[in-house]
C-alpha cells in the first residue's frame, strides 16, 4: 500500500461521502487539482479558490514555528512586487517565481543533507 | 505625520470605517470614551474600560508632542502650591492596594473636581464641543483635566486619539504578528464586542455586513505574500474601503 493510500477518513467525511454517493478519492483529487498558489495570488476572488485557502491555512500554521519566513522573504517580496504592479501576466510571473523558489528550497535541502552526512 | 486639525472634529477615514462598519455612531463612541476617562488612571492601570480610555488620550497627547506648535502656551506654576497636595492625595489613592479600581475612581472624583477648579484658573475650556451643527459632545472634568495638564485643546486630543483606531492596521498587524499596545484600539474592540451597547444589532444582521466580515476573514490568506506592514495595511485599507462602500449600498437597497 502506498503512502497516499494510508489516508485516514474521518467518520464525518465518510458519512458525507456515503450520503451523497461521492467517491472519497475523487473528492480528494478535486482538492488537489484545485491547489495552485500562483493562480490564487493572481486571482484571489475566483470561485474555485477554496482549496488554496485550505492549503494556505496549513502554510500559515507552519510559518509560526520555524525560520521558514526569513528564507522565503526574497521570493515573497518578488511575488508582492508582481501583485502590486499595474500590468503583466501576474499568474505566469508568480508561477515562474514559485518555480525558482521551489528549486532554491530543494537545493537547500540537498545541502543540509550533505552537511549532516559529513 | 499629517497635520492634526485643531478647529473641528476631523474623523479619519479609518476610524469612520471601523465604527460605521459595525453600526457604531462616531459621536456616540466619542461621548462614551470621554465619559470613561478617569484622571486617576494616569497613575494606576487595570483592565477596565476607564483605564483604556484614559491611556488612549494620554497616548494621543504623546503623539501630539511630535508637533510642538500644537501645544498651548500657558503656565500652571501659579497653581502648583494649591494643586500639589491634591495630586499627592491622588497618587496615594492610586497606589492604595486595599481599594478596587471602581472605588479608586469613585474616590478620585472629588479630588479631580478640586484640582480642576484650581487648574482652570490658568486655562478654561468650554465643557462641550460640537461634533456637527446638531450634535454636542459633553466634556467631563476628568477629560478636561487631562487636556489641561497636557496643555492641548480637547479637540486635538480627540483628533489624535482617533488616528489610533484602524481596522486595516489592526488586522495587518495581527496577521503579520506585529501587534503593539494600543489602548484606543483596545477600547474600540471592547465597544465592538458589545461594551456600551453602541453596536447596531439590526445592522450586523444585514447581508452587507455579513459579506464584509466574510471577505475580511480571507485577508490573511489572500494577501499572504505581502510581508511588509505598510504595504499590507494599504492593501487592507483599500479593500476594506471598497467593502464598506458596497455594504452601504446593500444596506441602502433594503
Amino acid at each position: 500500500m502506498s503512502k497516499e493510500q494510508q489516508l485516514t477518513f474521518s467518520p464525518d467525511f465518510k458519512q458525507a461521502c456515503e450520503i451523497f454517493e461521492l467517491d472519497p478519492w475523487h473528492v480528494i483529487q478535486q482538492f488537489v487539482d484545485g491547489v495552485s498558489l500562483p493562480a490564487y495570488f493572481a486571482f484571489p476572488l475566483r470561485p474555485d479558490r477554496w482549496p488554496n485557502m485550505v492549503m494556505l491555512e496549513c502554510v500559515l500554521a507552519r510559518m509560526e514555528d520555524n525560520g521558514l519566513l526569513e528564507r522565503c522573504n526574497e521570493f515573497l517580496r518578488q511575488i508582492t512586487d508582481t501583485l502590486l504592479a499595474e500590468d503583466g501576466d501576474k499568474e505566469t510571473i508568480c508561477r515562474r517565481i514559485m518555480d525558482e523558489w521551489h528549486k532554491a528550497v530543494l537545493e537547500d535541502r540537498i545541502k543540509e543533507v550533505m552537511q549532516k552526512s559529513d | 505625520m499629517t497635520k492634526i486639525e485643531r478647529e473641528f472634529i476631523d474623523v479619519p477615514r479609518d476610524f469612520r470605517t471601523a465604527c460605521e462598519s459595525f453600526g457604531i455612531m462616531v459621536p456616540s463612541f466619542l461621548q462614551l470614551m470621554i465619559r470613561r476617562v478617569s484622571f486617576i488612571h494616569l497613575f494606576t492601570e487595570d483592565d477596565s474600560e476607564q483605564s483604556l480610555a484614559t491611556r488612549a488620550f494620554a497616548a494621543a497627547a504623546d503623539v501630539l508632542k511630535e508637533q510642538q506648535e500644537l501645544q498651548m502656551n500657558y503656565s500652571l506654576a501659579n497653581q502648583a502650591t494649591t494643586s500639589i497636595p491634591l495630586l499627592q492625595k491622588l497618587m496615594k489613592l492610586a497606589t492604595n492596594r486595599n481599594y478596587s479600581g471602581r472605588l479608586k475612581r469613585a474616590r478620585s472624583a472629588k479630588l479631580v473636581e478640586k484640582l480642576f477648579v484650581i487648574a482652570r484658573q490658568a486655562m478654561d475650556f468650554k465643557p462641550y464641543i460640537f461634533y456637527d451643527e446638531e450634535t454636542k459632545i459633553t466634556l467631563t472634568k476628568d477629560f478636561m483635566m487631562l487636556a489641561l495638564i497636557n496643555q492641548y485643546q480637547p479637540i486635538l486630543l480627540i483628533n489624535a486619539m482617533m488616528r489610533g483606531v484602524s481596522l486595516a492596521d489592526l488586522h495587518a498587524r495581527v496577521h503579520l504578528g506585529t501587534t503593539e499596545y494600543n489602548p484606543a484600539l483596545g477600547f474600540y474592540l471592547r465597544v465592538q464586542h458589545g461594551y456600551g451597547e453602541l453596536v447596531d444589532r439590526q445592522h450586523i444582521n444585514t447581508p452587507g455586513f455579513k459579506n464584509f466580515m466574510a471577505d475580511l476573514q480571507e485577508f490573511e490568506m489572500r494577501f499572504f505574500p505581502v510581508r511588509d506592514l505598510t504595504q499590507r495595511t494599504e492593501l487592507y485599507r483599500a479593500r476594506l474601503e471598497e467593502n464598506f462602500q458596497q455594504m452601504n449600498n446593500v444596506f441602502d437597497d433594503e
